[in-house]
């Protein structure tokens, strides 16, 4: 399945260099990592990393044609140890077919030509106006840090604490009495958004801690645009080396910061009577809560994926939608089966999933553009009031409601800024896919 | 011995995207997130400047 791939242009991405004999070989830094762990793949697949971070996961066959690509030897000599250890033989014309046609354009293989043009995974519900906070050293030193938490003595310890303080935060009308006092003051206000969004940051940190943990390496905390709306984001994508523990932790991690979290504020609340510290701690319920949501690629996304066994759910719409459109034609199951390769319990939950999905989204995305005049509407008159309210706050020299409308109006306008990103990557994807049609014709 | 290339033309080969681990920095829902937005920031920011009488 290459489906929504796309080569990328820039000249970082020649990884494949030139090949001086006919001896297939493996492109340099290319890393083999054996079967991908906690799969319900009813055919297993195996991982590589190609040198540039782009993960792909290949049939039994494949793998091991490419374990035996050193370099040193040739294409019979390849289909010789290929069919030693493998249940299939295969020849030299075999090895070259596969070599050529499904290794080397991927930039996993050199034979002939270097590949200039790689593809990449590109999804279309994926991060845009991205930048960096903490680049990747950083985040792996935060994340040995942080890394202790993880410990299970530390895990039980925290949940159980959480659990005494929610029972009494929320039976002692306390969070309550907080949340009032902190909505009518504005630096309490301020306050309580700052903590929010240290709870945000942290929360990534708890991903990098839980994929660090593992034995895999964070990459880096940024800020981007999801879909619609502001998000931080944390790059994990070397927890695919991980088993489906090592990888649940890595989801986990993020929620599981959150209730350190809540913990945290909760204690210094006790502490100093502050409201705007226990009233964060109730809001951080709700970002927990955000965090469990399947359809997008939260936190949720990854634990359904990562319970069921399925790496990449959202790349298995389009086959799942083809073979439900042609059941009941002969053979056309079976074939379906073959090519969703799933276990009969994952493939339910991943039919399930896509069939919650597809309306969640397409709906979404229609009451968004039906309702954008009015959204739009909405959000130019707040932004006027918001701007009379900073002139006012400037003029009585008050910071806090300065600084809480400037952030109020930059929330109103972001999710326009990141529906307008998503059209236009649907528009360019629709211009490409018309421009390969008009091609093909010729 | 496999040299039927239909069968070899089977072979799987799928990119898994970057894994990348989000947090929201508002609790804004994709259905109607300018209405919550609105909800959450604009009409508490006005509670607040009521509260105090900053505008009215």
């Amino acid at each position: 399945m290459t489906s929504g791939i796309r080569p990328k242009r820039d000249e970082e991405t020649v990884i494949a260099g030139s090949c001086d004999s006919e001896n297939p070989r493996r492109v340099d830094g290319l890393q083999l990592l054996g079967e991908y762990r906690g799969a319900a793949y009813e055919e297993p697949r195996f991982l590589v990393y190609r040198p540039d971070g782009q993960a792909v996961l290949l049939t039994p066959l494949l793998y091991r044609v490419l374990t035996h690509l050193d370099g040193r030897h040739s294409l019979a000599s390849v289909a010789e140890r290929v069919s030693a250890d493998h249940d299939r033989a295969i020849g030299p014309d075999g090895v070259r077919y596969l070599v050529e046609q499904k290794l080397e354009p991927l930039g996993l293989a050199v034979l002939g030509a270097p590949v200039e043009q790689v593809p990449t995974a590109d999804p279309l519900l994926s991060l845009s106006a991205r930048g960096v906070l903490f680049p990747a050293r950083m985040v792996r030193t935060i994340a040995r840090l942080f890394a202790p938490l993880h410990l299970p003595a530390v895990v039980a310890a925290t949940l159980g604490t959480l659990l005494a303080l929610d029972l009494w935060m929320f039976t002692s009308g306390q969070a309550d009495a907080a949340i009032r006092t902190t909505v009518g003051d504005p630096a309490a206000m301020l306050v309580g958004v700052g903590l929010l969004l240290v709870s945000t940051l942290f929360h990534e940190c708890g991903h990098a801690a839980g994929c660090h943990y593992g034995g895999a390496r964070p990459g880096a905390i940024g800020v981007g645009l999801y879909v619609v709306f502001p998000v931080f984001y944390t790059n994990v994508t070397d927890a695919y080396r991980l088993n489906r523990a090592g990888r649940l932790r890595t989801d986990l991690g993020g929620i599981y910061f959150n209730a350190v979290f809540i913990v945290v504020l909760g204690c210094a609340y006790l502490t100093s009577g502050y409201a705007p510290l226990l009233a964060a701690a109730v809001l951080v319920h709700g970002q927990i809560i955000q965090q469990l949501m399947p359809t997008l690629r939260m936190d949720g996304y990854y634990i359904v994926a990562d319970l069921v066994g399925v790496p990449n759910l959202f790349g298995l719409i389009g086959p799942i939608v083809a073979g439900l459109a042609r059941r009941g034609r002969r053979g056309g199951r079976h074939a379906w089966r073959a090519e969703i390769n799933l276990r009969p319990f994952a493939r339910r939950v991943v039919i399930a999933w896509v069939l919650l999905v597809i309306p969640f989204l397409a709906g979404g995305l229609a009451v968004m553009l039906l309702r954008a005049p009015t959204y739009i509407g909405i959000a130019w008159r707040s932004t006027a009031e918001r701007w009379t309210a900073v002139e006012q706050a400037f003029t009585h020299g008050q910071v806090a409601t300065i600084l809480i409308d400037t952030f109020a109006t930059l929330m109103l306008w972001l999710p326009w800024v990141g529906l307008g990103f998503l059209l236009a990557r649907v528009l360019q994807r629709a211009v490409r896919a018309g421009i390969r049609a008009v091609n093909r014709r010729r | 011995m496999v040299e039927d290339m239909t069968v070899l033309e089977r072979e799987h080969v799928e990119f898994l995207p970057s894994r990348e681990a989000l947090g929201g920095l508002v609790n804004v829902n994709i259905v109607v997130p300018v209405n919550l937005a609105i909800a959450v920031l604009g009409s508490a920011a006005l509670a607040c400047q009521n509260a105090v009488g900053i505008i009215r």
